[in-house]
């Protein structure tokens, strides 16, 4: 396991080091003088201008160039930001990675519950209109055009029934007044989220300990105590009103990401669960007079759950497109966004971290589902 | 060593199952796999069931323990276990007997172990799901301790070393993998132990082996065993008594030696035929000319008449009487050695 986890990082760096080098071909590739466009940007004072003439090595040749261009990757070094100015690339980019990340987090991890969820009960209970219809709506969320899906949603729940708000990070009239900054309120609803899946975690493994597991409300009532004590914590602290701005925000690009994503999981859990059915564990499984949930969820979703995991890897690359367009629909200001204004606005700095980013995100969520699905399947564990 | 099967004020034979019907729903109508099946199977003994393949040998086994698919369909018929009759009772009442009563090994034993839990873990589940039987009360991690303990006590008696009950079931081989399936269907101490071809994925050699042991094993704990087959060569070593299958129906039922040495149906007579290690004949194998007939729409009268040498109008007319009585019988108008009817 050790091993196989040692190989898998040095895999993450190798194709690390493979799209850094492609970034920067590609945009030196680019029609245009590269240098001279960035060192003679007019948003730039000239002091700032030299300075970064020096750092990229821009008047240097472009072998020269490239290790430059890696060592200041490898150093965070991603310049300033020509839209942002005078924030560096990388302040730009460590303020709206978070949102980013919480936003695809919260979506991917709800998403995968409810469809896995939900497959398995369609497969378990086959015929009727539930299954039908559910299916039939499974196929068209899968299907839809997400950007046509994406203003479905603000046209319905924002400006139709009018309970969130149209789009963006938050409300400016909320925060007119407001003590702290949205970064930091921001920052401080990740640590409570964060802490909330930690304890839960650590009491899940707790409760598998005490063979209490079986038991199928105290998780539950565990769930309730921690977001229950997460909200009273907030509601005591005075911001508490400004977390639930940015969590009002938040709801609608989450719910659309999530929908989107959903249907996938919910109708691939669906196939591979009636394919698990077949097999002769789950018969055997019966025969030994285990529980119907037992065989349902212990035999038949638990092997069912691996081709889903295997796809969710894959589908990890849709996802990253499915972000960029959400966000820039809700205008909600986080790596995606971020990475298109950064090419409209050609700030080819920031285009070019974010580009980075964007990829690095991508690699670690791959690496983290495939490492998960080496823990789930001892098949492939000790190879 | 492990405690004999609990027995029950009950004493009649274990097992008596009566004109058991069972169909599959299909598209091309209704497959007939288990037609009007009768026999009783008494305590401690053993009853080979032979047949070309797809004659409902497995459905008759997964009948049984009333495991059946979602087209299929039990007709008729009553399924006598311990006095009780099985037939009428639900999947919650059924799951009572499933294992602690009646245990199975699958005709893919293969593939009858989860292959993401450890094969240990599997039998433990198993045990678990019955309340432990044959381990003394108490805490629940001292139950499991115990459990442990007599899974390893089966692991010796099928012949696996104990270890191997916390690998997963691909670090075992076939063989081993065989054994684990046949220690799991010992761990609730069954009164009934239906073997669904439990060695045709095995080697011949491991196959031998293992049959071998597990008539050791059926004796040694006063099993009462169905073992389901299509190598007659096979029934002959375990049997006591013989039921003999075809196209849904059983033709033919007797003691071991009676039906190897005088089968009185014509059937029987041909797949006796076409297994020359039997009688250490050299001959040449398919004595048995034609196909099995279709399940959806048997042949009329008697089924086997189609491919029967002594085939006559009325076989094709009549449904068959039956000759012999009690547990020695055959269904045929024209029975072999016996007295014409
Ligand atoms: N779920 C099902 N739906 C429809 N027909 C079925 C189903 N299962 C089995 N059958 C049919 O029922 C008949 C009996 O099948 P069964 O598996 O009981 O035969 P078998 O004697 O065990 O054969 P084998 O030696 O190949 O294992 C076969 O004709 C088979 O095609
Ligand atoms: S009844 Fe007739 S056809 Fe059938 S087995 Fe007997 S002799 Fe053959
Ligand atoms: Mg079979």
């Amino acid at each position: 396991m050790a091993g196989y986890l040692l190989r898998r990082l040095l895999q993450v760096l190798v194709t690390l080091f493979l799209f850094v080098t492609l970034s920067f071909f590609l945009i030196q590739a680019q029609p245009g003088d590269y240098s001279s466009f960035y060192s003679l940007n007019p948003k730039l004072p000239p002091e700032v201008q030299s300075r970064v003439r020096a750092q990229f090595g821009l008047d240097r040749p472009l072998g020269e160039q490239y290790l430059l261009h890696l060592k200041n990757f490898a150093t965070g070094n991603f310049g300033v930001s020509f839209s942002h100015y005078p924030q560096s690339v990388l302040e730009v980019i460590l303020e709206r990675l978070p949102r980013t990340a919480a936003l695809f987090l919260t979506a991917t991890v709800v998403s995968f519950y409810a469809g896995f969820f939900l497959g398995k009960m369609l497969a378990w209970r086959r015929g009727g209109w539930v299954e039908y219809s559910a299916t039939i709506s499974g196929v068209a969320l899968f299907t839809v055009f997400t950007p046509w899906f994406a203003l479905m949603m603000i046209w319905l729940f924002a400006f139709k029934l009018g309970w969130f708000p149209l789009g963006k990070f938050l409300d400016p009239l909320v925060w007119r007044n407001a003590p702290v900054s949205a970064n930091q309120v921001f920052g401080y609803m990740l640590f409570t989220g964060a802490a909330i899946a930690v304890i839960l975690f650590l009491a899940m493994l707790l409760l598998a300990q005490l063979g209490l597991r079986r038991r199928g409300w105290l998780p539950a009532a565990v769930a309730i105590i921690c977001v229950a004590s997460a909200v009273i914590a907030w509601a005591g602290s005075g911001v508490g009103y400004l977390a639930l701005d940015i969590l009002k925000h938040m709801v609608l690009p989450i719910a659309t990401l999530t929908l989107i994503s959903f249907a996938g999981t919910m109708l691939l859990t669906r196939n591979s669960m009636l394919e698990t059915l077949r097999e002769d564990y789950i018969t055997a499984a019966r025969a030994k007079g285990l529980p119907e949930k037992v065989v349902r969820d212990r035999h038949a979703a638990r092997n069912a759950l691996l081709p889903v995991v295997t796809s969710l890897v894959f589908s990890l690359a849709f996802a990253v497109d499915g972000g960029v367009i959400t966000e820039s629909v809700f205008s909600w200001p986080g790596m995606g966004l971020t990475l298109l204004d950064a090419v409209l606005s050609e700030d080819l700095p920031l285009a070019m971290g974010a580009l980075v980013f964007v990829g690095l995100l991508a690699l670690v969520a791959h690496a983290v589902a495939d490492v998960l699905y080496v823990y789930l399947d001892p098949r492939i564990r000790y190879q | 060593m492990l405690d004999q099967p609990s027995h029950t004020p009950f004493t009649g034979p274990l097992l008596q199952v009566r004109d058991l019907t069972l169909h599959y729903r299909t598209r091309q109508g209704d497959v007939r796999a288990v037609d009007g099946v009768t026999f009783s199977l008494g305590r401690g003994q053993v009853l080979g069931l032979v047949g070309e393949s797809g004659c409902g040998k497995t459905s008759l086994g997964m009948g049984l323990l009333k495991l059946l698919p979602s087209n299929a369909r039990l007709v008729r018929g009553e399924i006598i276990f311990d006095g009780q009759d099985l037939a009428p009772l639900n999947d919650a009442q059924m799951r009572r007997y499933r294992w602690r009563r009646i245990a199975m090994i699958f005709q893919a034993a293969m593939n009858a172990l989860d292959p993401v839990y450890r094969v240990g873990e599997q039998i433990l589940e198993a045990m678990e799901a019955h309340a432990w039987p044959g381990i003394e009360d108490g805490p629940a991690g001292q139950k499991r301790r115990q459990a442990r303990e007599k899974v390893k006590e089966l692991f010796r008696l099928v012949g696996l070393d104990p270890e191997l009950m916390d690998r997963y079931p691909h670090e075992l081989s076939g063989g081993m993998r065989q054994r684990a399936v046949i220690a799991m269907s010992l761990a609730c101490r069954p009164d009934l132990v239906i073997a669904d071809e439990p060695t045709t994925a095995l080697d011949v050699i491991v196959q031998e082996r293992i049959l071998r042991e597990l008539k050791s094993i059926q004796k040694e704990l006063g099993l009462s065993l169905l073992y389901i087959t299509h190598d007659v060569a096979v029934v002959a070593e375990v049997a006591d008594q013989v039921g003999v299958m075809y196209a849904g129906q059983l033709v033919e039922l007797g003691d071991t030696p009676q039906v190897f040495h005088q089968p009185m149906h014509p059937y029987t007579a041909g797949l006796l035929a076409s297994f020359p290690s039997i009688r250490g004949e050299k001959r040449p194998l398919a004595a048995l000319p034609g196909e099995p007939p279709s399940l959806v729409a048997p042949p009329s009268g008697c089924r086997f008449h189609p491919r029967c040498p002594r085939a006559t109008k009325e076989c094709r007319q009549e449904v068959p009487p039956v000759v012999g009585q009690g547990n020695a019988w055959a269904a045929c108008w024209h029975p072999l050695g016996a007295a014409q009817p």
